[in-house]
């Protein structure tokens, strides 16, 4: 059984020029475990489609199924959905400002448990896992670009949910620090079984995931390595 | 719910950016300290008004009071009947017979139209704090003819302790050859009275009852019994009025106070609901200012809530966190505004530069006093109109798109 199943998926925007058709019928579909590499060129709809993916905006057509079952953004408990299910890491950390990095961490567990001490251990547990207990005390502001993206992983994988969704996680980082958050993730994979789907357009990234889809004319191709 | 919603609180108060600090919700706070402010300084200053009003009301007037139901005055077996039907009852503090007539007050060229009261001055539970309100002298008029006044009479006449004035009354007119003269008597001012009404103090004369009944020629006959209740039963005088009319067998006329003055308390509580009304609205032009703070800094903090919506925030949860910040800061800002709004009453109230004008308002004096029925609506109803005025703008909190905010970053 797959884990996310994505059937003729397509999704235009309204412009002034006209009507953009970003994806136009994408086929795609996740098991467990994976890795895979979404790429293309800017503005072929990465983003897009893992937007889609994350149920944070609406598709024209087509379906998507978790464990077979078909969600869309009617689904009344998105909000639980999406809490526990999907993880999201983005280009830009997203921290929250007033929070620290525990705390920030601890957030998406503590909206679904309602239990602060709890989800905090979690958080704790995480940050020392991936290197950071060391600044789990700090604001966002205080950590280095690397760390930020490190502490954002962590709060993708807090409720340990089914999929991460990572759209260039690594875009604001140097090569160093790419390389690093990168074999951390995969890391996380071996270990964990975590499966990720991660947009991006560094090749050699797309190189280490398992499976390598190429986005253009609206449309997904495995690539074969 | 409530546990996250007071976890973005303690983080919101401690933030290190301290983000109720600025601009906008500054104003916002503002807006609800200077309203809330007014609306306590007018409504203390009422209430206290109103409250004084009604004490110095009481200090001269007691209670209930006893008439002849016709044409007349009461007699001696009247009164006695009255007293001692009074004395087995419980609600009774005490009742006293007394002559009020209307005279003319003169002293050389000054005279001034008056009420002289004559009244059992001996008697040690008389029913009106007669003693309790003498400012300079004596309340004893045992010396023939002796008066007290009101000091402010006296100060028209240009008397004081010690010195005579004469007392005309047109009622008691004797015929002479040289026409009608009214009678007159000279009276010694032994003490001054002071109730702090101005209309008691510019018009009353107390003095012996017996020298009034000799002043009026109405030997045996009284204007009325005033009685005192116990202060359980003060405010349920006209009630009891209105029973005693029943047991009295309709002989009497047996008013209250509270009929007496019901005009007036009338006229003082729709006042002090149109000021409640017309204060509440800068309660509401201050909201205005709780709209724009939210809107704000929703519009700030919109890329956090839209990554706690991609994490499963509900935006009932948003919300609820946005109202409640804005309702602790409002609950910070009325109860500044009170505590202001009492302080500067206070000093109205304590200052000597502007007095009320005593003719029109009874009172010349500002007083203060702020019950808890008022703090608590004047709370209630600015806590109120701050929650609905915050429903307006949390309403963007659901139409935000998650993805247009991740974007744009
Ligand atoms: N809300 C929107 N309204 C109109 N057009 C949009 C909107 N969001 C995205 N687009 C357009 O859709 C196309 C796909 O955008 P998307 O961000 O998915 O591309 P991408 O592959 O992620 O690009 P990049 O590699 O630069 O991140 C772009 O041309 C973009 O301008
Ligand atoms: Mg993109």
């Amino acid at each position: 059984m797959s884990l996310i199943k994505i059937e003729k998926l397509t999704k235009s925007y309204l412009e002034a020029s006209g009507k953009l058709e970003v994806l136009q019928g994408v086929d795609l579909e996740v098991f467990t475990g994976d890795t895979i590499a979404i790429t293309g060129e800017s503005g072929s709809g990465k983003s897009t489609l893992l937007h889609m993916m994350g149920m944070l905006d609406d598709y024209d057509s087509g379906k998507i199924y978790y464990s077979d079952k078909l969600i869309d953004l009617n689904y009344n408990k998105l909000n639980e959905f999406r809490n526990k299910s999907i993880g999201f890491v983005f280009q830009s950390h997203y921290l929250l400002e007033d929070f620290t990095a525990e705390e920030n961490v601890a957030m998406p567990m503590f909206i679904n448990t309602k239990d602060f001490k709890k989800s905090l251990i979690k958080a704790r547990e995480l940050l020392k896992a991936l290197d950071l207990d060391n600044r789990k005390d700090h604001y966002p502001n205080e950590l280095s670009g690397g760390e930020q993206q490190r502490v954002a992983v962590a709060r993708a994988l807090i409720n340990s949910p089914q999929i991460i969704l990572a759209d260039e996680p690594t875009g604001n980082l140097d090569v160093k620090h790419s390389e690093e958050l990168i074999n951390m993730l995969i890391e996380l994979n071996k270990t964990k079984k975590h499966t990720f789907v991660i947009a991006t357009h560094n090749l050699e990234i797309a190189a280490k995931m398992q499976k390598c889809f190429e986005l253009a004319n609206g449309v997904l191709k495995e690539v074969t390595k | 719910m409530i546990k996250i919603i007071l976890f973005f609180l303690k983080k919101y108060i401690n933030s290190p950016k301290k983000e109720w600090l600025r601009f906008d919700s500054v104003f916002m706070i503002l807006g609800i300290i200077i309203s809330v402010a007014t609306l306590t300084i007018a409504l203390s200053i009422f209430e206290g008004y109103e409250t004084v009003l009604k004490d110095t009301i009481l200090s001269v007037n007691s209670h209930v009071y006893f008439y002849n139901s016709e044409v007349g005055n009461l007699q001696n077996e009247d009164v006695e009947l009255i007293q001692e039907k009074l004395q087995n009852k419980s609600e009774v503090v005490s009742s006293s017979a007394l002559i009020i007539s209307q005279v003319i007050a003169a002293k050389g060229n000054r005279i001034k139209g008056s009420i002289v009261r004559g009244i059992n001055w001996e008697q040690d539970d008389l029913p009106n704090k007669y003693r309790e309100s003498i400012w300079e002298g004596s309340w004893k008029l045992d010396k023939e003819n002796s008066a007290v006044i009101g000091f402010r009479l006296a100060k028209e006449l240009n008397i004081t302790i010690g010195d005579e004035f004469k007392l005309i009354s047109t009622m008691n007119s004797k015929m002479t050859p040289m026409g009608l003269k009214p009678k007159e008597s000279t009276f010694t001012v032994v003490g001054l009275y002071k109730s702090g009404m101005y209309e008691y103090d510019t018009k009353f004369i107390y003095i012996d009852i017996r020298d009034m009944a000799e002043f009026n020629s109405m030997q045996n006959e009284f204007t009325m019994v005033e009685v005192k209740l116990k202060p359980e039963m003060i405010e349920k005088a006209d009630y009891l009025a209105y029973l005693w009319q029943h047991e009295f067998d309709y002989k009497y006329q047996i008013t209250s106070w509270i009929d007496f003055n019901s005009n007036l308390f009338t006229l003082l509580k729709m006042e002090k609901w149109v000021i409640f009304i017309i204060l509440s609205f800068l309660i509401l032009i201050a909201s205005f200012n709780v709209v724009s703070s939210i809107s704000t800094s929703i519009l700030e903090k919109r890329m956090e809530l839209g990554i706690l919506k991609a994490y499963g925030a509900t935006d009932k949860l948003l919300q609820n966190i946005f109202v409640s910040k804005t309702l602790i800061l409002a609950l910070l800002a009325v109860s500044i505004g009170q505590v202001l709004g009492v302080l500067i009453a206070k000093f109205l109230s304590w200052q000597r530069f502007f007095v009320l004008k005593g003719d029109v308002y009874f009172l010349d004096k500002i007083n203060v006093q702020f019950g808890i029925t008022s703090w608590l609506i004047i709370l209630g109803v600015s806590i109120v109109i701050v929650f609905f005025a915050s429903l307006i703008p949390i309403k963007n909190i659901s139409r935000l798109n998650i993805t247009n905010i991740i974007r744009k970053a």
